[in-house]
């Protein structure tokens, strides 16, 4: 009886599964969904248990939606519990053992609720003095100002300043504990503005010194995932140049499509290995790849918290699970990680 | 060009520094080694009439701070500096 069950709840979730994958080309799912040893076992493992661990992870999220409103009010450990034990049930504990602590944690880490203490100094510094220096970077020289921080409250549009600092935070937390997180590099938010000039076009000896060794301690051909911010104007939106999957990608909270970016970083990135290793890269089998199968924005302010979230559960090695119903959340987060000059 | 005539060569104590805008156009600069780029950049805001707080600078995409001094940031004579400006936004307009 338990086994049929079990069968079961195999057969639906391989059926979420292929689905997933057939909308999303191939093994693109299986390399974004999960890092390190997560991922070693998707790709490893037998079908059932690829199975077991989407449908853990739909369960999971499916229960977290369900119970992000009764967090606050204390229910949420309860209900998440109850999920858990019912997951127990259902596969055999020594798997589970091994297998639900990696995953669990970097997912759990992204939606960490503020603590009493930290909501009302984000609220507090939301309201200090447009000139009030809250925080002060020494390493990236950003200061944020309470004028600054402001554009995290609800509604408002975000700037360079909180999102470059972010980055820089970003990478302090990579650097911390490289073993969670992937090896990324995080361009700001004018290095594209710098490379692409509307004017004069493509212009790589503008960003040449931008990545020296000296400088970063690390070749861009050593990460897994370079981070390229793109300001449209009045929009948004994220390049990637994926060297993990081998392929340049353009995530815009609204989907949009721009081609010529992708080709100048393909471009950039080929010059820039030349540049530093004196070897000559072969992009042109690297695919280019709008993502479709995002969060997406249903307002007009939340571009720039879609973009940074892109950024931070992409370093995790996580799948892009979150919604616009949690930018409110992401935004008092993101004040509150700004204020510590720490990112969690 | 008064204060090249007096001066037909470069002291050491100065460096020559070329402040770029988004759009390449070039402002000159001969600034003391050891003094705060805070002079160039209010001076450069106001040729440009903007405020200073209106622009990022940057040298090789590292943020510099109005009291550095160019021997702080290792600056050579010729050395380029970005006048980048504040970046905000939220939505797109498509049709």
């Amino acid at each position: 009886m338990e086994v049929d069950e079990v069968e079961e709840k195999a057969d639906m979730g391989n059926g979420l599964f292929s689905e997933v994958v057939s909308m999303k080309n191939g093994s693109l799912r299986v390399d974004e969904c999960s890092q390190g040893n997560s991922s070693s076992l998707v790709v490893n493992r037998p079908v059932t248990d690829v199975t077991s661990f989407e449908a853990y992870r739909k369960v999971l999220q499916s229960a977290e939606n369900r119970t992000s409103k009764l967090k606050d009010r204390g229910f949420g450990d309860i209900l998440k519990e109850r999920g858990r034990a019912l997951l127990r049930s259902l596969f055999s504990f020594s798997f589970w053992k091994q297998d639900k602590e990696p995953v669990e944690d970097v997912q759990r880490e992204a939606f960490l609720t503020l603590s009493r203490e930290e909501e009302t100094a984000v609220n507090r510094a939301f309201s200090a003095n447009d000139s009030n220096i809250l925080v002060a970077h020494k390493n990236s020289n950003i200061e944020i100002t309470g004028k600054i921080l402001r554009c995290l409250k609800p509604g408002e549009w975000l700037n360079d300043e909180v999102i470059n600092l972010y980055l820089v935070l970003l990478k302090e937390r990579e650097a911390r504990e490289p073993k969670k997180f992937l090896k990324c590099h995080f361009f700001n938010t004018f290095f594209f503005t710098k490379l692409f000039n509307s004017g004069t076009g493509y212009n790589y000896s503008a960003v040449r010194r931008w990545t020296s060794m000296k400088r970063l301690g690390y070749h861009l051909k050593d990460c897994d995932k370079i981070f390229i911010p793109i300001h449209m104007n009045i929009h948004w939106t994220l390049a990637v140049i994926n060297i993990k999957d081998q392929k340049f990608q353009y995530l815009d909270s609204f989907k949009g499509r721009e081609p010529k970016i992708l080709d100048a970083l393909a471009r950039y990135f080929v010059d820039e290995v030349r540049d530093k290793s004196e070897v000559d890269l072969d992009v042109s089998r690297w695919g280019q790849e709008f993502v479709q199968d995002l969060p997406m924005q249903r307002n007009g302010f939340d571009c720039g918290m879609f973009m940074v979230k892109y950024i931070d559960f992409y370093s995790r090695g996580l799948d892009l699970c979150f919604t616009q119903e949690q930018m409110p959340y992401f935004r008092d987060r993101t004040a509150k990680e700004i204020l510590q000059l720490k990112a969690e | 060009m008064s204060a090249a005539d007096k001066k037909p060569l470069i002291p050491p104590s100065h460096i020559t520094i070329k402040i770029k805008s988004q759009d390449d156009i070039c402002v000159y600069f001969r600034i003391k080694r050891d003094v705060e780029l805070r002079t160039m950049m209010q001076a450069y805001s106001d040729k440009v009439g903007q405020q200073m707080s209106a622009f990022r600078f940057h040298c090789d995409g590292i943020r510099i701070k109005p009291n550095q001094t160019p021997d702080e940031l290792d600056l050579e004579d010729g050395d380029e500096i970005d006048a980048f400006v504040d970046q905000i936004a939220g939505f797109s307009h498509r049709h």
